[in-house]
């Protein structure tokens, strides 16, 4: 019997057995949770830890249960995580906005600071699991320190520095259409990708590109790492490539 | 019954007159720590483009460049004008005079381009090996490239250097009205830094050796207490094959030689037993029947029955063809050698290892009979790990870097000298050999002409630190030199020249690294 199949069965026992439990909607679930039941911060087990890692992203596309799983999340990953870097406090009053801010999370756009902070969150809440859970896979990869400094980046130094290329130029820049649908990033990206000085943008994708010369010792810009691991969290596969890649690699058809 | 003594007493049963039966003689073990430079996993992509190899090459070398050349022209004045560095080559403006560096690009009409080959719809399906690419005559053109543009070098100072595509330069000068650059002066990276002697192999070792060598200093050579320097054998190009037996008895020879059976004991003992490892450079398995091979007939006119009946025609591989007489010749002159002595085993141009630069290792299935003596064959999770201890019958790649005794040791197989051999107009490879440790590229010419593996993330071929010895296998003739570096380096070039065309086989001596050569001769 193929393992899916168990665990629906086991999972439609679960719920029409204990429809109070917090258990009844997580796919994986086969034993009653009773992580929302505690109210203070406590020194997680292996389990609690397995459970709530995987129960991390269905929370975000769920909707109504979700705001209490949060709060539990919330309040329990600070107290065991080393650093905490006095959010704590942070997080306790804003947990409302937060959560809510985390179940729209893929379907709206939002304001730049909360993005910012769910981001943080998302990332401090699997940053937490992989390092506390070293036998199981974690989820996201260990971020290395460059990474760590690009993804507190805020967009307003994109920004600036997108602006100071910008008015370097000697010309104005002519043929504004071009450019007229692309957002600040992908402008950065594509700038990115002509500067020659770190290698040729083409069969390479560009965070690799970006990774390989950080290694050489070239100093790339940490603006674009910012912008593309950004928007790797959103889950944009689009970037990846060079643009060039995307244009000599099309095959034209026709007479 | 008869007893033992009776039987000995009567004369039929005799100890063997003369002498003691002779001790036999023991090996020493070298120490020996192979690098894994040049080793590709094993589930490696083929999807990246050949112009990272070069923008790696440049990105690494370069620094050493422009330093060296800063160091050289810095405040230099040409006819009252000052020398300037600029950033990249197409910042050269015509008169002015300045120093760039970049990527050297040979243009030569009789080089074998894939780009006209596609244009003129012809498609080659094996590399045509044509003798020289130079051609003389003027129609070659060097260039300077990096990733802005391309300029062309013209000047007299260009004949005094070796130049090949893919060695990076430094030069001095200015544009002319033709827009090409005139050179007055041009430098290379010269040699890496060269590592301490056990840099690799540190530790315990280093001083055990460090103890033998003031005993050796203090005492002259007679003393008993002084530990017998060891050799290592290179040999190249032995080339088994079932067709051409010319060497077949050289190559018996030289089993016996290596083995220790031949000569008398007094050279036995002195000198043969000292060889510790023998390391084999390229070319041991020679296939090549092709210059007597004929194109299979159409129709089987053999026989007279047969005259009109059309030969079954084989699609795809034609498993007849396969001669499985030279590495089975091969695998037994290793097994009789390998009780004794460890073998490094470098693949070759006519081996059956992978086309392209570097060549991976020769699989252990070639060899059934030595296959006891390499390392087990890893498998599953740790199929790309390192391997802790190098088997007694080591395989490596080509090119191979690697440590002996303490001494960092870069040897090919002889493609990257070959190739680079037909750029250049005179014979001398021992100069070739020295450029190209200058140049810090062991194979400059891949991907222009030698086929290469496409590297995206790091290009091994960029000499980092350079070697105490460096040897080119399945050369024409035997050479060596010794070459020296600003920085006190000392490089030992050995060129070991193929069995089958010499017969020759080279000793290093250890301590010394001192070359001799060793000629069989079979009257």
């Amino acid at each position: 019997m193929p393992v899916t199949r168990k665990s629906t069965r086991s999972r439609g026992g679960a719920a029409s057995a204990s429809s109070s439990s917090a258990a009844s909607h997580g796919k994986h679930q086969q034993t009653l949770s009773f992580n929302h039941r505690v109210t203070k911060p406590t020194a997680k087990t292996g389990k609690d830890l397995l459970v709530e890692k995987e129960s991390t992203p269905e929370s975000i596309t769920k909707k109504t249960k979700d705001v209490k799983i949060e709060d539990d999340e919330v309040v329990e990953v600070p107290a065991s995580e080393a650093e905490s870097e006095g959010e704590e406090e942070e997080e306790e009053g804003e947990e409302e906005a937060h959560a809510k801010a985390k179940a729209k999370v893929k379907t709206t756009k939002k304001p730049a600071t909360q993005t910012k902070a769910a981001a943080k969150d998302l990332k401090k809440d699997t940053k937490a699991e992989v390092e506390e859970e070293k036998e199981n896979k974690p989820k996201e990869p260990e971020r290395s320190e460059v990474e760590k400094r690009a993804l507190k980046l805020p967009q307003s130094a994109i920004d600036a520095y997108w602006h100071n290329i910008d008015s370097a130029r000697m010309a104005r820049a002519v043929h504004k259409k071009h450019t007229e649908g692309l957002t600040t990033g992908e402008k950065v990206l594509r700038y990115w990708d002509v500067s020659s000085h770190y290698g040729p943008c083409i069969g390479i994708t560009r965070l690799k590109r970006w990774q390989r010369a950080e290694r050489l010792g070239l100093n790339p810009p940490i603006e674009v790492l910012a912008v593309l691991l950004r928007e790797e969290q959103n889950g944009n596969k689009a970037i990846e490539m060079a643009h060039m890649d995307e244009l000599m690699n099309s095959v034209s058809t026709g007479p | 019954m008869v007893t033992l003594d009776e039987v000995l007493g009567s004369g039929l049963l005799q100890k063997p007159s003369g002498d003691d039966a002779p001790e036999a003689l023991q090996r020493q073990i070298t120490n020996y720590k192979p690098l894994q430079t040049f080793k590709l996993e094993k589930t490696r992509p083929y999807q990246q483009q050949y112009a990272d190899i070069y923008f790696l090459r440049l990105t690494k070398i370069r620094p050493a460049v422009e330093a060296a050349a800063s160091a050289a022209w810095e405040g230099t004045m040409l006819g009252g004008e000052k020398v300037k560095r600029v950033e990249r080559v197409l910042d050269v403006r015509q008169g002015e005079l300045c120093w760039v560096a970049g990527t050297v690009y040979m243009d030569m009409p009789l080089k074998p381009s894939i780009l006209e080959d596609v244009s003129k719809d012809r498609w080659i399906s094996a590399p045509t090996s044509v003798g020289h690419y130079y051609s003389g005559n003027g129609d070659d053109s060097i260039m300077l490239e990096d990733d802005s543009g391309r300029i062309r070098l013209v000047g007299n100072a260009l004949q005094n250097h070796f130049m090949v595509t893919g060695c990076i330069v430094a030069v001095m000068g200015t544009e002319n009205a033709n827009g090409e650059f005139e050179v007055i002066d041009l430098l290379f990276a010269e040699l890496p830094p060269q590592p301490e002697r056990w840099s690799v192999s540190k530790g315990k070792k280093g001083q055990e050796q460090q103890e033998d060598v003031e005993m050796m200093d203090a005492s002259f050579s007679g003393n008993p207490s002084k530990p017998p320097s060891k050799k290592i054998a290179l040999v190249s190009g032995l080339e088994f094959s079932n067709a051409d037996t010319s060497y077949a008895m050289e190559l018996n020879l030289l089993l016996e030689y290596l083995l220790g059976e031949a000569l008398d004991p007094s050279i036995q003992h002195n000198e043969i037993s000292h060889i510790t490892r023998l390391i084999i450079a390229g070319n041991s398995i020679s296939t090549t029947t092709a210059e007597h091979a004929k194109p299979a007939p159409a129709y089987d006119t053999t026989t007279p029955v047969n005259k009109f009946q059309p030969q079954h025609k084989k699609y795809g591989y034609d498993s007849s063809s396969y001669n499985p007489v030279p590495s089975q010749l091969f695998d037994n002159f290793l097994s009789e050698l390998l009780p004794t002595m460890p073998v490094t085993l470098l693949p070759g141009a006519l081996d059956p290892a992978n086309a392209s630069y570097p060549q991976q290792p020769i699989h252990s299935a070639m060899f059934p009979q030595s296959r006891t003596y390499m390392s087990a064959p890893k498998v599953g999770a740790d199929k790309d790990a390192v391997d802790e201890e190098p088997g007694w019958f080591d395989n490596v790649t080509n090119p191979w870097e690697g440590e002996i005794e303490g001494w960092r040791v870069l040897g090919t197989g002889g493609q990257n000298l070959d190739d680079v051999f037909k750029y250049v107009e005179s014979e001398d490879r021992l100069g070739m050999m020295e450029a190209m440790c200058r140049w810090r590229c062991v194979a400059p010419t891949a991907p222009d002409t030698l086929w290469a593996y496409p590297f995206q993330e790091d290009e091994p071929f960029v000499i980092k630190e350079c070697p105490h010895l460096f040897f080119v296998g399945c050369q024409p003739e035997f050479g060596t030199k010794v070459i020296h570096g600003s920085d006190g380096q000392a490089v030992r070039l050995i060129a070991v020249p193929s069995f089958s065309e010499t017969r020759e086989v080279v000793l290093v001596d250890t301590e010394t690294l001192d070359v001799e050569r060793v000629r069989i001769v079979a009257e």
